[in-house]
């Protein structure tokens, strides 16, 4: 009911705590572990992408940078979609190979001709 | 140093103003409508819906955890992946249309299939990543948080009923949707479920409240127009809630929850947008107003979260506490009785509902989809009203109209 540490009221209650954390769908855990890790990463890389995308805005103002004003910028609606294209784009050439169809490789090698690429 | 917060909070003042004095000019018709184009918001009102975080970091982290679940959800229902679903289910001999097979079992078939088990490792680890980078914003800094609500807890506009004591069902107080401490065990649970999921559940269609600007703006209205009172129920971080004040603004309008932390921030919010609402902590089964109070009645995704006993009892209280006339919307995930929105029964879709069940702790919501919700209306002696309207989510939302 009370935060603990400081006595003050939170209007908490004992909840049914869930057991989700343990959840293993790859080979092992460990695979699981890293998959996690590996998402989180991409979580820090794209702050710190978004970071620099407002430094830049600034620098190319000229302005001398204070970092209150970076910590406070909102980027405008037409930087919004801009920004956010780029992060898609992260994410898919990062993470899309883990929708690729998969299969054993075995016996001779493929012979059927597929179309020229595209340039 | 500058605030995120108090830079924005000064143009809500100043919007919030607008709606004050609209509604003042025309306090003698009860019904005053107003019309806010959600997806055409002007700068006053976007810098009112806004929720951001206080450091561009948590903003930036939240904002992967959205483009992620993003794109892991458009790839899960691609193309590409029916394709190689469809080529897996014909390996093991198993039909690509409706099943018998259970929503246990087809999670585990379709676990056997490398890119469906990464879609699913990865759907709960965004899931986690946004729920823990969101806590560790707010954890981070506890009393400056604790301190913001305590402000505002015993002052207006509206007003807070916290009721500490008063007994939760255990169908309430699970970890619903993952989210740790769910909706009554996590002091900031309503910031938590406004800040981090409606933004990145809603993927970009929310950063204005715009989903609930649009549930409010497209709820009809009973028959003969009076719109007096309304009831949201489950209300949540209280996003409708304050939804339907600005579209009525002469309405009282009410906001109930069964947890604490979740009104507590709703209440919070609203002072903030300078609206007169009321939240109170409740159960929607014992509301406790009285016959005929409302005219409108609203949930929004509620009665997933509800057992099918409790929706039992719930039911009949919103027919009670709605006046003759009045009219009850509803809007939820499909079920089994809404015509209007066929369900899907593939080894797939049930293979993903299990997930969302299990996985993501939503224990309920099985019963919900195979409850038949229009005939559980109708016993409680609503008329039901299926009509697709323009809708925020169409075909899902389900009318009921108390006769008069
Ligand atoms: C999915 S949330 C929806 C919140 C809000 N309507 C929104 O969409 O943002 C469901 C809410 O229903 C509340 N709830 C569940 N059972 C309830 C009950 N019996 N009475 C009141 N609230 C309940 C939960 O505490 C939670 O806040």
């Amino acid at each position: 009911m009370a935060d603990r540490k400081s006595n003050r009221p939170t209007y908490t209650a004992d909840y049914i705590k869930g057991d989700f954390e343990k959840a293993v769908y790859l080979d092992n855990a460990h695979t699981d572990n890293l998959m996690t890790a590996f998402l989180g990463l991409g979580a820090e890389h794209w702050a710190l992408r978004r970071r620099v995308m407002v430094l830049e805005k600034f620098m190319a103002e000229g302005n001398v940078i204070d970092p209150a004003l970076v910590e406070a910028y909102e980027p405008t609606p037409e930087e919004k979609v801009t920004w956010e294209a780029e992060r898609d784009d992260f994410i898919e050439r990062t993470f899309s190979v883990l929708t690729r169809a998969t299969n054993t490789v075995s016996g001779p090698v493929p012979t059927g001709k597929v179309p020229a690429r595209e340039p | 140093m500058l605030s995120r917060r108090t830079i924005l909070a000064t143009s809500a003042a100043a919007a919030a103003a607008v709606v004050t004095a609209a509604g003042t000019s025309q306090a003698s018709t009860p019904s005053l409508d107003i019309k806010i184009d959600p997806y055409n918001q002007t700068a006053e009102q976007k810098a009112l819906h806004t929720a951001r975080f206080e450091k561009l970091d948590q903003e930036s982290l939240m904002s992967f955890a959205e483009g992620f679940k993003s794109w892991n959800g458009k790839d899960l229902a691609g193309r590409g992946q029916r394709r190689i679903t469809n080529a897996f289910l014909r390996s093991k001999g198993l039909t690509i249309g409706r099943t018998e097979i259970g929503y246990e079992e087809c999670f585990n078939l379709m676990l056997d299939e490398p890119s469906f088990a990464a879609k699913i490792r990865f759907n709960r680890s965004a899931q986690a990543l946004m729920w823990d980078r969101a806590l560790r914003a707010f954890h981070g800094e506890p009393d400056r948080y604790l301190a913001l609500m305590e402000e505002t807890d015993n002052t207006g506009p509206g007003s807070l009923e916290l009721n500490p004591g008063m007994h939760l069902p255990d169908y309430t107080v699970h970890e619903i949707h993952a989210q740790p401490g769910g909706y009554v065990g996590d002091p900031f649970a309503g910031w938590i479920y406004h800040w981090a999921l409606t933004q990145a559940f809603y993927q970009a269609r929310n950063q204005y409240d715009e989903v609930f600007t649009a549930i409010a703006q497209d709820c009809p209205k009973p028959d003969d127009g009076q719109v007096r009172r309304i009831l949201d129920l489950g209300c949540g971080s209280g996003l409708s809630t304050m939804a339907y004040k600005e579209r009525f603004p002469n309405a009282e309008v009410w906001g109930i929850d069964a947890g604490g932390p979740m009104v507590r921030y709703g209440h919070y919010e609203a002072v903030q947008r300078n609206l007169d609402v009321h939240f109170a902590q409740r159960l929607a089964e014992d509301t406790r107003f009285p016959d005929g109070y409302f005219d409108i009645v609203s949930d929004y995704l509620l009665f997933h979260e509800v057992t099918v006993p409790a929706a039992q009892k719930i039911m009949p209280e919103i027919h009670r506490v709605l006046r003759p006339g009045g009219v009850f919307y509803h809007d939820d995930s499909p079920t089994i009785g809404n015509p209007n929105v066929p369900m899907s029964l593939t080894v797939y879709a049930k293979a993903r509902a299990w997930e969302d069940h299990r996985h993501n702790i939503e224990p309920w919501i099985l019963g919900y989809r195979h409850a038949d919700f229009p005939a559980l209306m109708r016993g409680s002696g609503f008329e039901v009203d299926l009509t697709i309207r323009q809708n925020v989510h169409r075909k899902r939302a389900i009318f009921g109209i108390k006769p008069a």
